[in-house]
Order: structure tokens, then sequence, then C-alpha cells
């Protein structure tokens, strides 16, 4: 239906767009909030799922309610 | 941009700790409250916020049980608080602020431009005799005046334009060019009498173009200087060929005459040079209202030296002049040695010295044909003797004074 009608997945699934640059930064949209942060983990809960950051001195270079941007080494991106 | 706009307004670095600091950043983003730099310490975080959003993190604090401190404060709105503590920085930033608005508010330098005839020393003469001064207000420079003033100062200024610029006051002037060509007054030339045009000097006619008055020589004559070459007077004839009477006009006509230019020159063969030892000592120096401000010099000074001065005024912003010059000063130290020029030296500097006297010539509209150089050597001094023969326009005007001689009539 969605796809047939063109329309943005992100906005009509709620589903969460992730950009990674390389694997020093991440972009994350659509999101309801943090529910964990360490140097080490950044557990992020989606609209449907929660999305699972690893990796190494992980920061939150910015952090509003529409998108925030986490800078360090990234190991891994992990739907749960 | 961002960050302009962030140290415009101002912004806090905090720290947060307590029992659900996740909560706080949640709660932070929902309430559009803008956070960044945010880093995990283990059991407390840091952040940076907004000053104006810090005043809404009361409410979330007590929701979610954590504690913020400040540990940085940044931006605009601390700097002028902590200005508040400097109060004589301040004062003495806005002092000289106001010091270089009321600086800017004078003549502090004069430039002149487009003079050749009326040099720079007697311009500078004139303008402080009329009352213009470097260091005078910029208001009172009358510009329209000024203009004025120069132009019936000087009959050759045929224009002038001033101008401020910064504190520099230019003024353009624009001088007649034609002023050697043209040596009788208009009043004179429009005179109801006849003029001559006599030869300037001796040589032979090579070609004449009359457009006015009666010929008197031709091509191929030889002429002295003052002689007539086209007579300003014509005269009218009657039908049985004898004088009416006389037209009298302005002779006007191209002649050409082939004549004889020399050049002589004279060089000693033995000479001076000055030979630079390498040596030179250099200081800087401050000039201010014509006094040098300069360490004293030191050390054994140079027996013979040269000393070379580069002065600058101080400006700032480009055009604004300061009363201020610096400047340094080199000394460099030489000795003088006896030398002798050689065949080549000699002829290479003769050789300058004959192409200058040619472009001279040239420049006056005289046309070389030939040129004969001859260099000797005689007791030790070089002789050059150049002879040129050179075509040239002559003829100079000359007011007649007599009636035309009766013996012209019978030719």
């Amino acid at each position: 239906m969605i796809e047939s009608l063109k329309l943005p997945k992100d906005s009509m699934l709620g589903a969460s767009i992730i950009t990674v640059t390389g694997n020093t930064d991440v972009f994350v949209e659509n999101y309801k909030g943090i529910l964990e942060y360490s140097n080490e983990l950044i557990l992020l809960q989606g609209k449907k799922c929660k999305i699972e950051l690893k990796g190494k001195r992980l920061n939150i270079a910015y952090y509003t309610n529409e998108d925030m941007k986490i800078c360090g080494c990234i190991d891994s991106v992990r739907f749960l | 941009m961002l960050q302009v706009i962030r140290y415009w307004k101002g912004y806090l670095s905090i720290r947060v700790w307590g029992f659900s600091a996740e909560r706080f950043i949640n709660l932070c983003g929902n309430r559009n409250i803008m956070l960044w730099n945010i880093k995990n310490h283990g059991d407390y975080y840091t952040m940076c916020i907004s000053l104006k959003s810090f005043y809404e993190l009361k409410s979330i604090t007590r929701k979610t049980g954590t504690r913020v401190v400040i540990t940085g404060r940044y931006g605009l709105p601390f700097l002028s608080l902590r200005m508040k503590k400097r109060k004589i920085f301040v004062a003495g930033l806005v002092g000289s602020l106001l010091f270089w608005i009321w600086m800017a508010g004078f003549i502090w330098n004069i430039e002149i431009q487009g003079n050749y005839y009326v040099t720079g020393d007697v311009f500078a003469d004139f303008l402080s005799e009329s009352g213009i001064e470097p260091g005078m207000k910029k208001n009172k420079v009358d510009i329209e005046a000024l203009e004025k003033a120069i132009r019936n100062e000087y009959n050759i200024i045929t224009w002038t334009s001033a101008r401020i610029e910064g504190t520099r006051l230019i003024i353009q002037v624009r001088e007649n060019d034609l002023i050697g060509n043209e040596p009788e007054d208009p009043e004179e030339r429009n005179a109801d009498e006849g003029y001559d045009l006599v030869a300037d000097k001796d040589g032979t006619v090579m070609g004449i173009i009359t457009r006015s008055g009666v010929p008197r020589v031709s091509e191929g004559m030889e002429v002295k200087k003052g002689d007539v070459l086209v007579e300003g007077c014509i005269p009218i004839y009657n039908e049985d060929t004898t004088i009416k009477n006389y037209e009298y006009c302005r002779a006007d006509a191209d002649v050409v005459l082939r004549c004889r230019y020399e050049m002589t020159g004279e060089l000693n063969e033995k000479y001076e040079k000055k030979v630079y030892t390498g040596r030179e000592t250099r200081r800087s120096y401050l000039l201010v209202q014509g006094i040098k401000l300069q360490l004293p010099e030191w050390g054994e000074g140079f027996s013979e030296s040269d000393v070379l001065n580069e002065t600058e005024q101080l400006s700032v912003f480009g055009g604004y002049k300061l009363p201020v010059y610096y400047g340094k000063m080199c000394r460099r130290e030489y000795v003088r040695e006896n030398r002798i020029y050689t065949k080549e030296q000699v002829k290479e500097k003769f050789e300058t010295k004959v192409q200058k006297f040619i472009q001279s010539l040239e420049e006056k509209g005289v046309q070389i044909i030939e040129k004969d150089v001859t260099i000797n050597k005689t007791r030790g001094i070089w002789r050059l003797k150049v002879d040129f023969t050179a075509d040239e326009k002559t003829g100079i005007l000359q007011k007649i004074t007599q009636e035309p001689l009766e013996n012209g009539q019978e030719e």
C-alpha cells in the first residue's frame, strides 16, 4: 500500500533512519529516546524496535528531539 | 555558523549525575532543548547547553532526580560580565576608539598629483599660505574655494580637483601642456599686424610648404639664423604690375631645415670607484614632528660610508595617515679605489650619452639623418665628438616693423 502510493516509509511505518559515515559517525532520526548510554554502548528506543550501537569512545555530538549524531569508533549497529 | 550563534547567545557546560541521566537527556529532547558534546565519564555525564535552555532544566531535574552543576560559562553574555571586573581595560578600549574617531577628523597628509611645472615644494608653500596644512580639521577644508584658489594662483593649471579620502587630501591638477608652443598671448595674435616667419638657426632648406604669406626661400637654399623664410605681407598688384598696397597676415609654413648639431664630451681615464666592503649597520628610527628618535650609535664607526634612509609614514586602514614616520637607516661602508676606464667602458659611457642626446633631439621633433662619431684619447682624457646632420622644422614668428623695400616691386 505504502509502496504503491510512494509514501516515505519512515514517517508511515515509524522506521528509524540511520546514516553511518565510515565507522566514526552515525546520524539517527526518528527515535523516541535513549535507554542506555555508556562509552561502549548506546541503546536507543526506536518507534518499533530498539537500536543498539556498540563501539569505543562513543560520544553524542548533539541531541535533539528529531535527530542526533554519535561520534566514536563504531563496531556494530543492531536492531533488537 | 552554529558556533557563532552559540557564542553570541552564551552557553554552559554542565555536569549531570544521579539516578537516571539517560532520562534527563530524553526529557531535554522532548522539550526541544538542544544538548551537545554529551560525554559519559562513568558515574557522571558532561554536556553543553544554551544559556536560555538552562533555566528550563529545573523541572526536569526534579522529575528525574538528577543533579546539575555548571562547570564552565562561555559566550558573549559572560564576557560582558567578566569585563565589569576590568574597568580600566574597557575604559582604555573605549578611549582608544574615541581617540581614533577624533583623529580621523583631521587631514594628515596632502597629496598633489599631476603637477609638473609647479613643483611640489611651491605647491606646499602655497597651500600652507592659504591655510591648508596637515593637522587641520577636515571640515575646515573648503574644497570649492581651494580649487578656485589654485586656478587663480597658477595660470598654467587648467583643471583642478580636490577630494578628501580618509585623512588624506588629494589634489589633482592638470597643467597646460601647450605652454611652450604658444609664446604670444591671444591679444597680440588677433591684432591686425603682419608676422614674418624667420629661421631660428643656420641650415639648408629641404622643403617648404606655405600656408599663408609669401615664401622667400626655396628648396636647396642656404639660410642663416634670422633670415626671413616666409614674408607676412602680401603685395596686391595693380593691372600694370605695380603694387597697389600690402595685405598683412601671419606667415604660416612648414619649413624643413637640414642643419648640423655638434656634441662633445670628455671623460677622465682615471676614476675613483666606491667599493662596498659589505660591512653595514642597520638601525630603525621614529620621526615625530621633525624630531628623530633613534638609539645612539655604538661600536667603531666606518671611516667612509653611505647612508641610506627609508622613511615611511605610519598609516592605518590604508588611508588613515598619522603624523608619525618610521624608517630604517642603513650605513654601508666603502673604500675608494683608483681605477682606469677600459676602451669598452668608455665606448659604452659615450654611447649612452649620445643616445640621450639623440632622444632629447627627437623629443623636439628633430629627425637625425646622419651621425659621425669620433672618440680619441689625449693625455689620459677621452674625448668624444659627434656631428649630427638632422632635419627639423624651423621658423619663429617675428613682427613686421618696416615696410617692404620698394625694390621688391621691380623683381
